[in-house]
């Protein structure tokens, strides 16, 4: 009986041809939903505009050089802040993983900073850089830290422990490039690359949200300009743009990420 | 005897002073930092003093204020994280038993998780104007993704077997019986997981909308210290923040070990 069961669950069922046709329901479900609700003037249209208004409005943004200015203006920070966190969290994570006494001092300071939110950096960071770039890539550069120093902090874990008893049995960890190589490289730059990732997502939201409460330019602050003289259909088009860029950082970073861990 | 309890509170001591020993670099860099504000002259200005921040706990401790926006905090985190549990659970189960249902909406879903829960703050603030509402919508946002993302693959995990003995035995996908016996006990785990991340995320959420728009709550308390160049306020805001996170995760791990650790007997 069991057996059968998962003989018919293997066999291939042929596809019926509208299988496509499926994946496009949800969006035009969402899509009809929220043009109808505006059609209708259910909702006010000041407050939800429909998609067609957005969808030009996106149009204007892009055409008019605007959207991808700032766009390109937030990458920028990115690019700066992003390597800067990286270096310092692989820094302390290298230091947690491998110096048994400073490790765990590291361990214990890094412990206490990753409680807070990023984004509780925010007012300090106004504080000291005032108004712009600066406080913006600062948080960025916080936020990143700590989960690349957490995750490297924890690899050298991630080394099976056979493999330590074996290379001990076997005289080489007396030749420390060798065992740099062979078993702390491969075990850290997976970690690298995780908390490269999730520093990456957390501290693209706390540059566009410092931008938000103290920027001059960029994505941020052009958001809230916009929902301050109630140009709902800009917001969301902002909305959308701070996601795609996003999920086109993540892409990248796990490109490069496949790229560095082949072996 | 006596050697033997002697050896005890000796070793008790010993780890005692072994679990305590890693901090004393913490506990260095705030006696550097309380040294560096005072003996240095502008220092203060720069950055905020441990004074400051005693000053700053004892008024808004004395005056009540503290008590207040936590227990704002707390009250609009417990509701977008409640909007969220019903969300998140709902569209999980409903995607993870349908394949129809999640080639429909899968991508829907994925795209607006896609989104920082954060650029929804200008979208909050418009839509339910000042006052809990963007806090509270924010919140829900924050969390519904990784209750959501956790329940779905808890359900699309339920081991083969137990869904093949579950039709042996008649019992229909679907009915009571399957829900309460076959699918929570497999869900359970990843779903208390969901939970802890995700209180994660709505305690991040809260910081930045009471950021940008609140009057009351931990968030508001660093923006206020922020206009008024308050270092004793955002100092104070930041540790409670801190501990309070803390104290979350701790409690959701805690429900975590105690109601998932059946899962280890499988």
């Amino acid at each position: 009986m069991v057996t059968e069961i998962t003989a018919t669950r293997r066999r291939r069922v042929p596809r019926p041809r509208w299988s496509l046709a499926v994946y496009a329901v949800g969006p035009l479900v969402v899509l009809g939903v929220w043009g109808g609700l505006a059609a209708m003037g259910v909702v006010n249209a000041l407050l939800l505009p429909s998609p067609v208004v957005v969808g030009s409005t996106i149009v204007d943004l892009v055409a008019s050089g605007e959207m991808p200015g700032n766009i390109l203006l937030d990458l920028g920070r990115f690019v700066i802040g992003l390597p800067i966190g990286v270096v310092l969290g692989c820094v302390l994570g290298l230091v947690i993983a491998h110096s048994p006494e400073l490790g765990a001092a590291v361990a214990k300071v890094v412990d206490a900073f990753r409680q807070l939110p990023g984004l509780a950096w925010i007012p300090l960071a106004v504080i000291w850089f005032g108004i712009g770039a600066l406080p913006a890539i600062f948080v960025l550069v916080v936020a990143v830290i700590i989960p690349v120093a957490v995750n490297v902090g924890a690899s050298r874990s991630q080394v099976p422990p056979n493999l330590w008893l074996a290379s001990s049995t076997l005289g080489l960890t007396q030749r420390r490039g060798l065992m740099v190589r062979q078993f702390l490289v491969p075990a850290a730059l997976p970690a690298l690359v995780s908390g490269t990732r999730i520093g990456a997502a957390v501290g693209w939201a706390a540059l566009i949200t410092t931008g938000m409460v103290a920027g001059a330019n960029g994505m941020g602050y052009q958001i809230e300009y916009y929902r301050r003289i109630l140009d709902s259909a800009e917001v969301i088009a902002y909305v959308l743009a701070i996601g795609l860029v996003g999920v086109l950082i993540d892409a990248v970073i796990r490109v490069l990420g496949k790229v560095v861990t082949k072996w | 005897m006596v050697t033997a309890q002697a050896e005890k509170i000796r070793s008790e001591r010993r780890s005692f002073w072994s679990g305590v020993r890693p901090f004393w670099l913490l506990a260095g860099l705030i006696l550097l930092w309380a040294i560096v504000t005072t003996a240095v002259p502008g220092a203060q200005k720069m950055g905020g003093s441990p004074a400051e921040l005693w000053e700053a706990t004892v008024s808004q401790v004395s005056s009540g204020a503290l008590l207040q926006n936590i227990l704002a905090s707390l009250q609009r985190v417990a509701i977008g994280y409640l909007i969220a549990i019903a969300i998140g659970v709902t569209l999980g189960l409903l995607l993870g038993t349908s394949r129809l249902t999640e080639r429909m909406f899968g991508s829907v879903i994925d795209g607006i998780r896609a989104i920082p829960p954060i650029a929804w703050t200008p979208l909050a603030i418009l839509w339910f104007g000042v006052g809990d509402g963007p806090a509270v919508f924010l919140v829900a946002v924050a969390a519904f993704g990784p209750i959501f993302v956790n329940v779905y693959t808890g359900v699309t995990r339920v081991a083969a077997r137990y869904r093949q003995v579950s039709l042996v035995l008649g019992i229909r996908p679907l009915s009571w019986l399957y829900l309460t016996n076959v699918l929570l006990p497999s869900v359970l785990p990843s779903l208390l997981t969901g939970l802890r991340l995700s209180a994660g995320y709505a305690w991040a959420a809260i910081v930045a909308a009471e950021l940008i728009s609140a009057s009351s709550g931990v968030g508001f308390m660093l923006a206020t210290g922020q206009r008024n160049l308050q270092f004793g306020l955002v100092l104070l805001g930041m540790v409670v923040i801190a501990v309070l996170g803390y104290l979350l995760n701790f409690l959701f791990l805690a429900i975590e070990r105690r109601w998932a650790s059946h899962d280890t007997a499988q």
